[in-house]
């Protein structure tokens, strides 16, 4: 079975894929971690969480990749779900 | 027949059609109003941006968002992320700002401000003094890889990285302290997240505005996908006047093109080459079009050039097209402008009027009330003070909405800049002056040196049953 079907707007390449996961995921946990670390101050977190000494570049940076992966996770399972019948069924 | 061999080349084509290959656009350099109008929008927007993080503000830098110290200086404001109120409300007017334009005039922000653009339009002014025009450029791709083309794209590249590497500097001296971060430069001894948003920043603006440029716009831009859903039969777009240009075609200046049965479109395909995303703006209105006008600027000279009418191609609404008139004041319109001025205003005042200050305070939700002596009460608070000023103060604490009400347990020394002080207070009051079991009372919180810096809190006082 080709990876072509007639839904051809969720059948492309896998670099095409890639960056339907990526990109969209990506402006998402930029916006989502701002949010964030503006409500909550890093220092009080690792009060909160037992990770005391941590720096705040480095939670900003830490927190960005942690929400770069639930929003890509997100993503990832829109695109599965948004396969046509015949790409699953064998 | 329907066989599952020939469905699926079917389906092949249109995949193909929907991600082919891009093919590399070299569009032709454009004068005339619109472009100007770039130049001038480009120069602002950038000279803004190389600036900012040049001018002083006192002894510090005047424009600084300095993230490890959780403080955002705007010239002589600095905002804590307790004021995160006020960037949402600068966002929702951003937001409303855009949709304001777009219903007006269509894609103004992506013709004319949109970073994406701006950069893109730099680079391919350096493209264009390295490479030459854009025939030379089409040889010089099509031309095998020699010493001299070599030459000619090391430079271009090199140019390009240097400048953008300008570009990753700068956005980072908009976080660290800018002159800090040249001697940090020159001397190698820059913090690695400092290293990496430079680098960052850099390759993004090299690997936007130098290799994916109008990709961008078409794959990658959500505004793109989602603009003409504001767009109305009044709003500004960019249009070839079909029934004016056809049948389209070539023919020797001078010639009444009734005569020999054509339009005025003379088929110069001018407006596909100056075009930057790469279309052919005379196949109608397409989410490609970025609202550039540089098909405007080519195809009036054009028309000047045939001795025609210019505005071939021009703003127009499809209202105009279509033989009707243009509404320019509609409901949309009015209630944008309206919620957008009243948001600015708000804003404005907001932040003049905002005072350094803030109070929050909780009644223990441990104990009702304590007795005190025979006459007495006390109710016993959380209280946070945090000092949003520059300067350090001490602050004196009133309560009202009881007579003789007594706070007892304040911390009055100064508080740091930015700092949080939590204390446990006790509020006191005489049974005599309670009028209700449950009573609300005001806290005021007064800096001592200043008499602008002051907040109200309201906080509930339990007493016994009367």
């Amino acid at each position: 079975m080709s990876e072509y079907t007639d839904n051809n707007y969720t059948s492309v390449t896998p670099k095409q894929t890639a960056i339907a996961i990526l990109w969209p995921s990506f402006l998402l946990a930029s916006v989502a971690n701002v949010v964030f670390w503006a409500f909550v101050d890093p220092h009080e977190f690792g009060r909160i969480t037992g990770y005391s000494e941590i720096d705040r570049m480095t939670a900003y940076s830490v927190g960005f990749i942690v929400l770069w992966f639930f929003t890509g996770f997100s993503s990832y399972l829109t695109l599965r779900f948004n396969r046509p019948r015949s790409d699953v069924n064998p | 027949m329907k066989t599952p061999e020939n469905e699926d080349q079917q389906s092949k084509v249109i995949v193909e059609e929907f991600y082919k290959k891009r093919e590399k656009i070299q569009p032709r350099m454009v004068h005339g109003l619109f472009a100007n109008l770039r130049i001038i929008a480009v120069a602002v927007l950038l000279g803004i941006y190389y600036i900012l993080p040049w001018l002083r503000w006192g002894d510090r830098q005047a424009v600084l968002l300095d993230l490890p110290a959780r403080k955002f200086h705007f010239f002589g404001i600095t905002f804590w992320p307790q004021d995160f109120f006020f960037l949402a409300v600068l966002l929702i007017i951003a937001a409303l700002a855009l949709f304001f334009f777009t219903t007006l005039a269509g894609r103004l922000w992506c013709g004319f401000a949109c970073p994406q653009t701006v950069w893109t339009e730099v680079f391919m002014w350096i493209e264009h003094l390295i490479e030459g025009d854009r025939n030379k450029r089409m040889k010089l791709d099509k031309a095998p890889m020699d010493a001299r083309k070599l030459r000619i794209r090391g430079t271009k590249h090199l140019v390009w990285v240097v400048f953008s590497l300008w570009t990753g500097i700068t956005f980072v001296g908009y976080f660290s302290p800018i002159n800090e971060l040249f001697t940090g430069l020159a001397n190698f001894s820059l913090g690695p997240w400092e290293w990496f948003w430079v680098l960052f920043y850099s390759f993004a603006t090299y690997g936007n505005a130098g290799w994916m440029r109008e990709q961008v716009c078409t794959y990658m831009c959500p505004y793109a996908r989602f603009q003409s859903a504001m767009f109305d039969k009044d709003t500004l777009i960019i249009s070839y006047d079909e029934a004016r240009g056809e049948p389209r075609g070539a023919r020797k200046r001078n010639v009444d093109p009734k005569e020999v049965g054509l339009g005025s479109c003379v088929d110069c395909t001018m407006c596909v080459q100056v075009c930057p995303t790469g279309i052919d703006i005379r196949d109608g209105l397409q989410y490609q079009c970025i609202g550039c006008a540089a098909c405007i600027d080519v195809c009036d000279d054009v028309m000047e050039k045939m001795g025609y009418e210019k505005g071939l191609i021009r703003y127009t609404t499809e209202h105009a097209l279509n033989g009707g008139t243009t509404r320019l004041l509609r409901p949309r319109i009015i209630i944008y402008a309206l919620v957008l001025l009243t948001l600015i205003g708000a804003l404005g005042v907001a932040v003049a009027t905002r005072v350094p200050l803030e109070l929050s305070i909780i009644r223990d939700r441990n104990a009702l009330y304590r007795e005190v002596g025979y006459d007495s009460v006390e109710n016993i608070y959380t209280m946070k003070i945090m000092n949003m000023d520059e300067q350090p103060h001490r602050y004196t604490v009133s309560v009202h909405g009881i007579d003789d009400a007594e706070v007892h347990g304040l911390d009055e020394s100064e508080v740091a800049p930015g700092e949080v002080r939590e204390m446990n207070v006790r509020i006191r009051a005489k049974i005599d002056n309670l009028e209700e079991t449950s009573t609300e009372l005001q806290v005021h919180i007064q800096a001592v040196d200043n008499p602008d810096i002051q907040q109200d809190q309201n906080a509930r006082f339990l007493g016994p049953r009367l």
